[in-house]
């Protein structure tokens, strides 16, 4: 039995240790973004990388923008009724849905992006624009990602509250517009932010399904490792490693304020 | 407001009989309290009326409109639940106004319903806060005044008080049977608490196992109870099975249980060697002197004092009586009954109700 001090000790390095472990690297690749020569510390400070490319990055960031926006629109559109239905309802196949739900989630990238290119390559579906179908790519990675916290805020809120509104007078479709929705609405709103994180910074489902020419940042900035330059590298990263904090960061201001004001 | 007729109510959720033939008819301005434990069929019974649930057969008629196929939007009910429900994103002020703005009441009307219920319900200065920054009791009094701005033909309450504190409740009580009697809503009430059931109603429904065993006027249920379960459930109660050993013409007879015999004046027609349910009320037991009138003796097993009554437990003949004693009784005596004394009790033949036994006695 360890002493309480010493305890608190161990688990106080150990946390530390895995910070330093996490932050060391994204230092680094900020201080390599600066510096003039490949050297751990720049002995020559500059910025030069983060304009170098600026038109393929100004252009990626578009390009990612142009992916994930429709992708969290559709995949809220999908998951507002989906959550509604497997919070409210029974029905059969309903935990054959609850699997599925959470599949995308689970499935380890590469295994899902060529799955899905080589369905689209095969048969009807090449005629849709790969850009059509990188976004539906997308809207299946997101959709788990807005439809889980859906329906637990579903779940957990007094079902009552539907109850009494339905007898004052609203019918089950005015209940749902006037209740359900503000009750859950900044949980909709942290799901959506977060799945536009996840959507971001998707990397192999989105390397096997861009289309030609057209790169999201999170695959330009593995394409700028042919400049072999890893100043430059690092710097896009730092762009895109900048986006997503900002992302997530809303994302978390917005779920501290729900989870206070109730 | 209108009167309620429910007419041979069933809903079975599976195997289970939730609600077993409820027939049930409240007048208008009455408050009706469905009393029992939980399980009985009260709350499904409530939510039936209230169009929540479906009933699998029979019929409710509000002011005379049957509501067959009425969904619970259409019946024009108000409903305060036990947990309040109270839609958190919404000011005070606009809980209660919700109802009226559905009606397209115009604005200006709408303040003044909602003032007007405030100031009733003591919450005036509580309208512009949100339902989280309030206490339990203030919460409630928001429920209450959310249901009645509306104007309901029916008021349904499903043990509203429930989560309050003792203190508060018993105060809470009289302010809103104050307020129905005031306002003239034909209310229906929830409870499985006896004493809010007592305090409230103009007429009290007894249910057990989905059905009413004995609905009337509180008194009437509490002093002529018409079957063992509701003379066991309502009040403080010796209950007991025994046998008959004989009865006379004029309908008194003597039970006997252990070693013990009682004398009894019957309620239902009994003959020697029936098996009957007995239950006596523990306070039409009192102490007696030796040999008196329909006295027995006894020896004290525990004697506990309680704010109404002393608790007096007796061993009769090898049954234990509880008699709920009052202070006025013990005058006289230099102090309670101690463990181990011996003691009269005596207990008046016509509050021994004796019952006959049933295959499927209720559960007590």
């Amino acid at each position: 039995m360890l002493p309480a001090s010493g305890f608190r000790r161990l688990t106080r390095a150990g946390t530390i240790l895995c910070a330093v472990v996490i932050i060391l690297p994204l230092v680094a690749m900020v201080l390599f973004s600066l510096s003039g020569h490949v050297e751990a510390i720049p002995s020559e400070w500059t910025t030069k990388w983060y304009t170098f490319n600026s038109s393929d990055v100004l252009a990626s960031i578009l390009h990612s923008l142009e992916i994930s926006v429709p992708a969290v629109a559709i995949a809220l559109l999908v998951a507002m009724p989906l959550s509604f239905a497997m919070a409210r309802w029974d029905f059969g196949g309903k935990r054959l849905i609850n699997q599925m739900i959470l599949l995308p989630m689970l499935l380890p990238g590469t295994a899902l992006g060529l799955a899905l290119v080589e369905l689209y390559n095969t048969g009807v579906l090449s005629k849709i624009p790969a850009l059509a179908f990188l976004i539906a790519a997308h809207v299946v990675i997101v959709l788990p990602v807005i439809a889980r916290p859906v329906i637990a805020a579903l779940e957990q809120m007094d079902a009552e509250l539907e109850t009494a509104s339905m007898s004052l007078g609203a019918s089950p479709a005015r209940t749902v517009r006037k209740i359900t929705v503000p009750v859950i609405f900044p949980t909709v709103v942290v799901g959506s932010i977060f799945g536009l994180a996840r959507s971001i910074t998707d990397f192999a489902i989105t390397l096997f399904l861009v289309p030609v020419g057209f790169l999201p940042m999170s695959i330009e900035i593995y394409n700028s490792t042919n400049y072999s330059i890893p100043q430059l590298t690092s710097a896009n990263a730092v762009i895109l490693l900048a986006m997503s904090l900002l992302v997530v960061g809303v994302g978390e201001v917005v779920a501290r304020r729900v989870s206070r004001g109730g | 407001m209108a009167q309620v007729e429910i007419r041979s109510l069933e809903k079975s959720y599976g195997a289970v009989k939730s609600v077993d033939g409820v027939s049930l008819d409240v007048a208008d301005g009455e408050l009706v309290t469905l009393l029992g434990s939980s399980g009985c069929g009260k709350t499904t019974t409530l939510r039936i009326v209230a169009g929540l649930i479906g009933e699998d057969s029979g019929t409710v008629a509000i002011g005379g409109k049957p509501m067959q196929g009425v969904p619970s939007w259409r019946r024009n009910i108000g409903i305060v639940f036990q947990h309040y429900a109270l839609f958190p994103h919404m000011t005070v002020r606009d809980n209660i106004a919700y109802g009226l703005r559905l009606r397209k009441w115009k604005a200006d009307r709408i303040k003044a319903q909602v003032d007007r219920l405030a100031q009733i319900v003591e919450i005036g200065e509580l309208l512009p806060r949100y339902p989280r920054e309030l206490s339990g009791g203030q919460q409630q009094r928001v429920a209450v005044a959310r249901a009645l701005a509306i104007d309901p033909a029916v008021l349904l309450m499903d043990e509203p008080l429930s989560g309050l504190d003792a203190s508060l409740r018993e105060r809470v009580q009289y302010e809103l049977r104050a307020l129905q009697q005031a306002s003239g809503t034909t209310t229906i009430y929830v409870t499985h608490d006896q004493q809010e059931a007592f305090a409230l109603s103009d007429r009290v429904a007894v249910m057990n196992r989905g059905r009413i065993e004995q609905v009337g006027p509180v008194a009437e249920v509490y002093n002529e109870p018409a079957s063992a379960f509701t003379a066991g459930f309502i009040g403080s109660n010796n209950r007991l099975a025994a046998t008959v050993v004989g009865v006379d013409s004029a309908g008194t007879g003597v039970i006997a249980q252990a070693g013990a015999k009682l004398t009894f004046a019957s309620r239902d027609a009994v003959q020697a060697g029936d098996a009957v349910d007995v239950v006596i009320r523990a306070n039409r037991i009192g102490l007696a002197e030796p040999d008196g009138p329909h006295a027995y003796p006894g020896r004290v097993v525990t004697c506990s004092f309680s704010p109404t009554a002393w608790r007096v437990m007796v061993d009769v003949g090898g049954l234990t009586l509880r008699a709920d004693v009052s202070e006025a009784e013990f005058a006289g005596r230099p102090r309670p009954p101690q463990p181990g004394e011996e003691v009269w009790i005596s207990v008046q033949p016509e509050n021994v109700w004796v019952f006959k036994s049933e295959q499927n006695r209720g559960d007590v």
